[in-house]
């Protein structure tokens, strides 16, 4: 159990906020028994999803609403440019 | 086992029997929707700083036709749009800035269907007070050459606008009226034209969704090689046309009256003895100019300062920078221009009561203007019975013509613009579709052409008694004002529309790619076959079986005609990205965006009672097929302990 938690919380860091989220709904049918250790990491699991979810949707939001207004640097940051 | 293989196969014959039925139907959108082939979209143009025109959501804008004929029902349609989705069918007299902009600004609209049954009562130009004012020679003037403008192309609008053909523009008036009556079913409209492009020419031209407004200028001369000591008469016009709805820009008046006057000048001094002309005759066709004069410009900027870096190996053409002919530069010496001559709008000649006459405008510019012009009276007035004279014009600023490009040069070259007005425009329907074979007076073709080719003819040194080419003419004009298809043995392929338009369309993908519009090309053949000097006895299908000449007739042909590129000189071609980029906004910067396709559907609808059937319908059929497939499950499993 523990094993599972720590790598989650491990690979959660590569910019992969749902991963802490599943971390966190994995452990839910164990809630019961869980020891100190392993709740430790779903705090910080829980905790790292809503601050990479904030960070990535303001980005989002960010990004979005002044694409057009910085220019070819707003372009050369897209994957793909919408037309119209 | 053997019984379920059995089932299988009796399942799948049954299945393919059903899917191989002949009379089955295309697909369903075909059963709902009927597409109309005739219209023709407003598209977007984006400038330095914006953008014009018309563009419609991805996918289309779809809603119920509402007819707009008179008073009562355009007042009407505010309080009624506030419940449906509407697609406007507008009769031809409320398409202008005014009432469409109201509309747009007090109520919700998702499109505009443009009528052409009738014709607007009233003289109307959606174009500028003084078309290309800030790109010509007098950028601060006050005056107002095209007093109808209200400027309406120059709007943007997030919704698409549509225009008809005749045809089409009854049944769609029939079917509008229908809907007025309240009738059910009732018909809607799927208006399709989106627009790539956005923001403005730099933005889209970086991401490659619209191109450079441009084309190919043409320009010829009878001799095989013109002479750089002699003298040069430039013979020209602005030849591309504009609409608001760019598919229509027949420009009757605009400029191809003028083409076809120009064109059979050239037909009828083909057939006469030029041996005794001690000067060189150009005639000169530029193309967008009405982009801001963008042909003549790139042309005389070829003339004083192209160098070619790179030539390629018999040095017919330049590769850097990229010239596809180089005729220009061996041929002509911008300081041995000595007269030009333009044709203007020449197609409306007033008549003057008085004199019984209809009378053209003469517009001069620079020195000695009066060497020429008293040429032109002399010629017109020993013509006994000519309707046509020619006046000095009251005006001292030129007319919005292409000569204001060579004036910017130099002020030493005496320039005389031929038009039809004095101060403002007679033509009613400047940059309007309705600038037509009936706009411009067809009776008053064949006297400017003989006083023109008389004219030129004496004033390149010649005496020769002119005959005009009739014949040539008739074919010519129709083709040109009404309908585009009798160059067809000529051009070896048929125009993909049959209304003449000589919109300049977009100059091309790259420097080296150019594209060039059927009306171009047609009037470069045409201009080729004219000035031919020499056919050789080389018998050939197609022009590929002739060097550096033209197949006509299976004979291989040689003419002094060139093509140009008409593209401002804002633009160039970026090669490392691959791409068009803006190097001086100062120069016209107009880009038109691209578009996949576009499309103008129609379709019915029901009343709410019948859809909600429809619906309540279709979800039983959905659940009683999920219980019989439930059911059918359920036995076959039991019984044969199949599934």
């Amino acid at each position: 159990m523990i094993n599972i938690a720590k790598k989650l919380w491990f690979i959660g860091f590569f910019f992969l906020p749902w991963v802490w989220l599943i971390n966190i709904l994995y452990f839910v049918p164990h809630r019961n028994n869980l020891n100190d250790k392993v709740k430790w990491y779903l705090k910080f699991s829980l905790i790292g999803f809503f601050a990479y979810s904030t960070i990535f949707m303001a980005w989002m939001g960010i990004y979005l609403v002044n694409r057009n207004k910085w220019g070819a640097f707003g372009d050369n940051i897209s994957i793909t440019i919408p037309f119209g | 086992m053997r019984f379920k293989n059995v089932l299988v196969l009796l399942l799948l014959l049954v299945f393919s029997v059903i899917n191989s039925e002949p009379s089955a139907p295309a697909t369903i959108s075909d059963n709902i929707y009927t597409t109309l082939y005739s219209s023709y979209p407003c598209t977007k143009i984006m400038t330095s700083d914006g953008q014009f025109g018309c563009s419609s959501k991805h996918g289309g804008n779809s809603g119920i036709l509402y007819l707009i004929d008179d008073d009562e029902s355009y007042n009407n349609y505010f309080s009624y749009s506030q419940q449906k989705d509407i697609i406007v069918v507008l009769d031809t007299n409320y398409f202008n800035s005014t009432s469409v902009l109201n509309l747009h600004n007090k109520s919700k609209i998702e499109g505009i269907i443009v009528l052409t049954d009738t014709k607007k009562t009233y003289p109307y130009s959606p174009d500028s007070r003084y078309p290309n004012k800030i790109y010509g020679l007098y950028p601060n003037s006050n005056l107002e050459w095209n007093p109808n403008a209200d400027g309406f192309t120059y709007f943007s609008f997030p919704f698409p606008i549509f225009a008809i053909d005749n045809q089409t523009s009854v049944a769609i008036r029939n079917v509008s009226k229908h809907n007025r009556d309240g009738q059910y079913p009732a018909w809607g409209a799927e208006l399709d034209s989106f627009m790539q492009g956005a923001i403005n020419s730099e933005t889209c031209l970086r991401r490659g969704f619209c191109e450079p407004v441009g084309g190919q200028s043409i320009w010829s001369s009878f001799s095989s090689k013109i002479d750089k000591e002699k003298e040069i008469i430039l013979v020209m016009l602005p030849f591309d046309t504009t609409a608001f709805f760019r598919d229509l820009s027949i420009g009757a008046d605009q400029s191809s009256f003028a083409t076809v006057t120009l064109l059979s000048v050239i037909k009828s001094l083909a057939a006469v003895d030029r041996s005794s002309w001690n000067k060189e005759v150009v005639f000169a066709f530029w193309n967008a100019e009405r982009w801001g004069y963008v042909g003549s410009e790139y042309f005389i900027n070829d003339l004083l300062n192209f160098q070619c870096k790179t030539y390629n190996s018999d040095k017919s053409k330049c590769i850097d920078p990229p010239r596809a002919d180089l005729a220009f530069q061996t041929q002509i010496n911008f300081t041995k221009i000595s007269t030009i001559i333009e044709l203007n709008q020449i197609g409306r000649a007033q008549l003057d009561k008085n004199l019984g006459k209809y009378s053209l405008y003469l517009h001069t510019a620079g020195t000695k203007t009066s060497s020429v012009t008293d040429i032109l009276d002399q010629v017109a007035s020993s013509y006994e019975n000519s309707t046509i004279t020619f006046k000095p014009t009251t005006q001292t600023e030129l007319p919005p013509s292409s000569s204001m490009s060579f004036l910017k040069k130099t002020n030493k070259i005496p320039v005389v613009v031929i038009t039809d007005h004095d101060y403002k425009y007679s033509n009613p329907y400047y940059g309007y579709e309705q600038d037509d074979n009936e706009n411009v007076l067809g009776s008053t073709l064949n006297d400017i052409v003989y006083i023109l080719s008389t004219f030129i003819d004496r004033i390149a040194g010649g005496n020769n008694n002119i005959t005009i080419d009739k014949n040539f003419i008739n074919i010519l004009y129709p083709c040109f004002t009404s309908s585009i298809t009798c160059f067809n043995i000529l051009m070896k392929t048929y125009p993909l529309n049959e209304v003449p338009n000589f919109y300049s369309s977009v100059f091309g993908t790259s420097l080296t790619t150019t594209l060039s519009p059927y009306e171009t090309k047609l009037i470069h053949r045409l201009l080729y076959s004219i000035t031919q000097y020499n056919s050789t006895l080389t018998n050939c299908t197609s022009d590929n079986d002739c060097p550096s000449s033209l197949c006509y007739s299976g004979q291989c042909v040689s003419s002094n005609t060139h093509l140009h590129n008409a593209l401002s000189l804002g633009f160039d071609f970026d090669t490392s990205k691959n791409v068009w980029k803006i190097v001086n906004s100062s120069y016209p910067i107009f880009t038109e965006s691209n578009w996949d396709y576009t499309a103008l559907k129609v379709f019915k609808i029901g009343n709410s009672t019948t859809e909600i059937w429809f619906l309540v319908s279709g979800l039983i059929e959905l659940l009683v097929s999920i219980g019989l497939i439930l059911y059918v499950k359920k036995f076959l499993s039991n019984r044969y302990k199949l599934l």
